[in-house]
């Protein structure tokens, strides 16, 4: 069963994304805020991460390029989820290795067409 | 006897001889009778041009006879000599007279007696010739007598004719003064004529010297405009090149002086802001004068009066000083002493005013100009010249304006813009949190309503349930962020303030409270409400009210993290409420304590979302307390946290017994007061005319201080000197003048046209009372235009000492008004003080210290002092500056010294309450140590008065407990372990241990109590104590330890 990371501080998009990706099969872990998507991401190693951008502490760029930082984690895809989608923040995101880059709000069923292709992708 | 002579002569031709001799001698007299005769016809017929050249012929050939007779009378020498020579001479005579005659005539025109005498001598010779001829005959006497017969007889013959001519002569003569007369006459008329056509000749002269001297004057003319143009086209390049308008406006001025010889210019500029005319540059003029005359500023009426038609010469005004209107026309002004000028030369009261006149007409300004180099009245040449000057002074004025309006705009734009750049940052900030915060409810309800969409039919009820709940959730928050938007669009809307009841804030706070409940939860923050016992009501907008504490608690929710604490806390008092939020969040940094309430500010705009919110919260906030007359601010709490403080106002309005407010009488207006009087004085001598004068704050000068009759501008310039001027001479001698004519005088100099003076008989006389002269009153221009008798001088000085008394009797109501002012100002900072810093600590401190005083019985005197200086030891605060005192970084020296002096402050401000000394020592004292390093005296030990002893502890406390902008609040226990670190240094140790055992118990007490009185036991705030080691001094509420 191929696991997902999702990591975003409003709990109401955290169970939506678990409800739609466990109803494709996949396993979901949840993370509340940066440090804990960095610590899950090294124990857990899934197969995608789904970030959010403005959160406490830390910012979804800054924990997505500490994940490319480092080598256990620097080759699971991440789907950048923000409300932040000018185009110098979508420069942000790639600079910061980010995949895909979705802003909020945004449609689970092409999320999810996101992740098969990702995911696909990867393993086909 | 001629013949005879011949007939003796000749023997042989003797007879021939005498024959031919006599007959010739008869042919010639014959001719010469007939050539005299001749010479006298024609001289009649030719009267003024007598023939003198045939009196010489005649004379001539008169010569040449007698020659020859004597040649012949030789020839015979002895025969008849006597006769022949008696004949020679005769003829000889004739020819002399003949010649003379005619020198006389060639000589002077005229012959007068010359003729008579001639004729006479011609007789007289014949005469003598014949007694000669009768003495030399002898013998024959006969021959002898008939020779001398016919001798006397030819010169009878001879003189006959001579005599005839000599009266034709004279009658010639006379016919010829006449026509001399004429011709004198004539001579003299030609003489006057000549003198005529001289003088005629010389006065042409003399105007061909007059047109040379008005050409080579013309010349000089023309070289003078030349070098005016000159000037001006300098004076233009000159405008051109300095912006300054002063400096144009001084070059105007000194042009006008050095090219049109006008010694004194003035130019003044309408003020449209001020509405005068002021005097902006000058030349020729004292430093004196300039002072008077920029003191002395013209309104549009005065400048009206100066340029009415019936002065106007070209584009100006000429005012002659011999006007009869020229007192109306000339209000007052500053002018140079002239001296004595004739009636067609410039006077010092002459005016010349040149209107500096704008394009459209306008008038900008003017220039005036006096005392002219030539002393000549202005001709319209030079006033013409005078107007160029000031359409170039014009010029000036406009082009400066431009610059400055340029100027202007130019900061404006750049204000503006500055503005607009930051409302765009403020506005894209908003833009980008609003966007965020609607984004992420949406983003829910999106991605909830999309998956309901999709999954509906394998859904499970519960889970659609449960989707349902969070979309309608995640609504609601849309709602709210909306309705904030809303309320802070309408912001302005004057329709929203008029909503007020009478409220309980403490209901409303409680509300409030529970509004915010689950965001509280959420966060697990602890909080403590310290709300008064009973009901504070206020007449505010419940609504917007409850809006402010759900914001501002909102606000301190979102700041503070997880397991934090938040306390709200209501104070209230006579003037005002206050209400305020404290949180143990990350506080606002100094430099954005006021910004925080600008609209859409937010502090921390990271891409890290730590906090939510759109930034309007605060801004709201503001509005609604504004509305409400109060005042909103923000201070950061030591260690960490921030608090937010409201202050309301309570009306307060004091109702007086009785009296309407507008009934009371005036007493107090000084102005007033003076006006009756001066009124009074008026009626009473019936006089146009009153200046009182006073001595100066030197008391060396007087000065006026009312008037009726003068010019403001009289009134405040006119300063006289001890003992000068009449005022000055009665003020120093003490005694009444009285004058009958100030001009005919001559004491006092006066100028008759003095604009003061319509009669010129005054009053002058000395307000005494006692022997101290307070003042002259001066009267003139009575109403009757009668001069002042004795009869009005006994009135007046029966008047002064009446005077003196409502004199006396005003400085005793202005000094009581100055107490008063005083008083007020003492009982506002006393408000001020409590308002801002009094709450339930400070009544608990105040109850430790009198507890603490009465332990060590303190004498009741000494117990009433210290209670009344802790009611009012810290006024002098107010006297700080706000940002001093919230200051929570460490103070310069500088600061320290101002802190340092609101002791002082304090004392003052008391001054009007006249509190007893024993007061004023403890609160002079209460920042003394014990050690003796305190201020302001550094006393040590048991110097310093118990009381301020005392106090000292009482401040120290309240200050830890309250908590100060550079240390946290403590709690009670706290509080007293860190007065007990500094007993021995900073307090006295005998009182200290006293004072802390009072306020152990008090805090058992609270213990006991403390569902009663719950802020004071257990303080909700951070309870870590300051650090240890760090010498944080407990003293003082204001921070002199620091």
């Amino acid at each position: 069963m191929r696991k997902i990371l999702v990591c975003d501080d409003e709990s109401s998009i955290l169970n939506i994304l678990d409800f739609s990706l466990s109803a494709e099969g996949y396993r979901v872990i949840q993370a509340a805020d940066g440090d804990a998507a960095l610590a899950l991401a090294s124990a857990e190693q899934p197969d995608l991460i789904i970030l959010d951008v403005m959160m406490p502490k830390r910012s979804g760029f800054e924990v997505c390029r500490l994940l490319k930082a480092q080598r256990v984690t620097a080759d699971i895809p991440v789907i950048l989820l923000t409300a932040r989608g000018s185009r110098d923040d979508r420069e942000l995101g790639r600079e910061a290795g980010a995949d895909i880059h979705m802003t909020k709000p945004f449609s689970p069923q092409r999320l999810l067409d996101k992740v098969h292709l990702l995911l696909g992708v990867r393993h086909g | 006897m001629v013949p005879e002579t011949g007939a003796r002569l000749g023997s042989g031709v003797g007879p021939l001889v005498a024959a031919v001799d006599v007959g010739v001698h008869q042919l010639l007299l014959i001719g010469l009778a007939l050539g005299l005769a001749f010479i006298g016809r024609r001289t009649r017929t030719r009267a003024g041009r007598p023939a003198h050249g045939r009196l010489f012929a005649a004379g001539v050939f008169l010569a040449a006879l007698a020659a020859v007779r004597l040649l012949a009378a030789l020839a015979t020498w002895g025969t008849a000599p006597a006769a022949a020579l008696s004949l020679a001479a005769l003829e000889l005579g004739g020819a002399l007279w003949l010649l003379d005659a005619w020198r006389r005539l060639r000589a002077d025109g005229a012959l007068g007696g010359g003729w008579l005498a001639g004729a006479g001598a011609l007789a007289a010779v014949a005469a003598g010739a014949a007694i000669a001829a009768v003495a030399a005959g002898g013998g024959g006497s006969g021959a002898a007598l008939a020779s001398a017969c016919r001798a006397l007889a030819q010169g009878l013959f001879l003189a006959a004719p001579l005599f005839w001519c000599a009266r034709l002569w004279a009658r010639e003569q006379r016919e010829d003064s006449t026509a001399c007369r004429d011709l004198l006459e004539a001579a003299r008329k030609e003489r006057d004529l000549a003198a005529r056509q001289r003088d005629e000749a010389r006065r042409a002269a003399e105007d061909v010297e007059h047109t040379l001297e008005g050409q080579r004057e013309q010349a000089k003319l023309l070289a003078r405009r030349a070098s005016t143009v000159e000037r001006i086209l300098q004076l233009s390049a000159q405008i051109n090149a300095t912006r300054s308008l002063n400096a144009v406006l001084q070059q105007v001025a000194e042009a006008v002086r050095e090219s049109l010889g006008f010694r004194v210019v003035l130019v003044r500029i309408w003020s449209p802001s001020a509405q005068v005319f002021e005097a902006r540059a000058f030349a020729g003029i004292s430093e004196e004068g300039k002072a008077h005359l920029t003191a002395r500023q013209v309104v549009m009426d005065e400048y009206r009066t100066m340029t009415q038609p019936r002065f106007r010469r070209s584009q100006s005004y000429f005012i002659s000083h011999m006007d009869k209107d020229w007192e109306e026309a000339t209000a007052g002004g500053w002018t140079t002493s002239l001296g004595q000028r004739a009636d067609d030369e410039w006077h010092e009261d002459d005016m010349l005013i040149v209107p500096l006149l704008s394009a459209g007409d306008e008038v900008r300004g003017y220039l005036s100009v006096d005392d002219p180099v030539d002393r000549r009245l202005p001709s319209l040449e030079v006033i013409r010249q005078l107007e160029i000057f000031a359409s170039q002074a014009t010029t000036a004025i406009e082009s400066a304006e431009l610059y400055d309006r340029l100027a202007r705009n130019n900061l404006e734009l750049s204000r503006a813009s500055q503005q607009l750049q930051n409302l765009n940052e403020l506005k894209s900030n908003f833009v980008a949190n609003v966007s965020h915060e609607l984004r992420t409810p949406l983003t829910s309800i999106k991605a909830y309503t999309e998956t309901l969409c999709h999954n509906h039919a394998a859904m499970p009820e519960e889970t659609r349930r449960e989707f349902l709940e969070v979309i309608h959730a995640e609504s609601e928050k849309i709602t709210a962020i909306m309705n904030d938007i809303l309320d802070l669009a309408r912001g302005d809307d004057p329709s929203r303030r008029a909503r007020r009841t009478d409220s309980d804030l403490c209901q409303l706070i409680r509300g409030a409270v529970a509004n915010i409940e689950a965001a509280r939860a959420e966060k697990s923050l602890e909080l403590r409400l310290d709300l008064p016992p009973e009901s504070v009501r206020l007449s505010v907008d419940p609504k917007q009210l409850e809006q402010v504490v759900e914001h501002l608690l909102n606000n301190a929710i979102k700041f503070t993290s997880s397991g934090g604490s938040i306390r709200v806390a209501l104070q209230d008092g006579m003037t005002a409420v206050r209400l305020v939020v404290e949180d143990s969040g990350i506080g606002i940094p100094e430099n954005e304590l006021e910004q925080i309430f600008d609209r859409f500010y937010q502090v921390d705009g990271s891409s890290t979302r730590e906090h939510g919110g759109q930034g309007v919260g605060l801004a709201i906030c503001r509005d609604i307390v504004l509305w409400h007359e109060g005042r909103i601010w923000a201070e950061n709490l030591q260690p960490r946290g921030a608090r937010l403080v409201v202050s309301l106002p309570r009306s307060g309005e004091v109702v007086h017994r009785g009296v309407a407010k507008e009934s009371l009488p005036s007493y107090n207006d000084p102005q007033e007061f003076m006006e009756k009087l001066m009124h009074w004085i008026g009626e009473t001598v019936g006089v146009r005319n009153i200046s009182l004068m006073v001595p100066d704050e030197s008391g060396e000068n007087l000065v006026i201080e009312a008037a009726v009759g003068l010019s403001e501008s009289v009134v405040q310039s006119t300063r006289l000197r001890r003992g000068e001027g009449i005022a000055g001479k009665v003020w120093v001698s003490g005694r009444a003048l009285l004058v009958g004519d100030v001009v005919a005088d001559g004491r006092f100099g006066k100028r008759v046209n003095a604009p003061q003076y319509s009669t010129p008989s005054l009053l002058s006389v000395p307000v005494i009372d006692g022997i101290e002269c307070h003042a002259v009153l001066n009267v003139n221009n009575r109403i009757d235009g009668k001069p002042f008798s004795a009869d009005e001088r006994l009135l007046i000085e029966a008047l002064a000492p009446r005077i003196a008394y409502l004199l006396r009797r005003r400085a005793a109501w202005q000094a009581q008004a100055r107490e008063l002012g005083a008083l007020r100002d003492t009982m506002r900072a006393a408000v001020a003080v409590r308002r801002e810093r009094h709450d339930s600590w400070t009544d608990l401190v105040q109850e430790i210290c009198m507890a603490t005083a009465r332990r060590i019985k303190l004498p009741q005197e000494d117990l009433e002092a210290l209670s009344l200086a802790l009611q009012v030891y810290d006024l002098g605060l107010v006297r700080l500056s706000e940002s001093l005192l919230r200051k929570a970084a460490p103070l310069t020296d500088e600061e320290k010294e101002l802190i340092r002096h609101h002791v002082h402050h304090t004392l003052d401000l008391l001054s009007p309450l006249d509190v007893p000394s024993k007061v004023r020592q403890l609160i002079l004292h209460h920042h003394e140590r014990f050690d003796g390093g305190g201020y302001p005296d550094g006393l040590a030990g048991e110097a310093i008065p118990v009381g301020a002893r005392l106090l000292a502890l009482s401040d120290a406390l309240n200050a830890i407990l309250q908590g100060r902008a550079w240390r946290p609040a403590c709690r009670l226990e706290q509080a007293l372990v860190e007065i007990e670190k500094h007993v021995g240094a900073q307090f006295c140790p005998r009182l200290a241990a006293a004072f802390l055992a009072e306020a152990g118990a008090s805090a058992r007490a609270l213990c006991a109590a403390d569902e009663r009185v719950p802020d004071a036991a257990v303080s909700p705030l951070p309870e870590t104590p300051p650090p240890a080691g760090e010498a944080v001094p407990v003293s003082s509420g204001v921070g002199c330890g620091r």
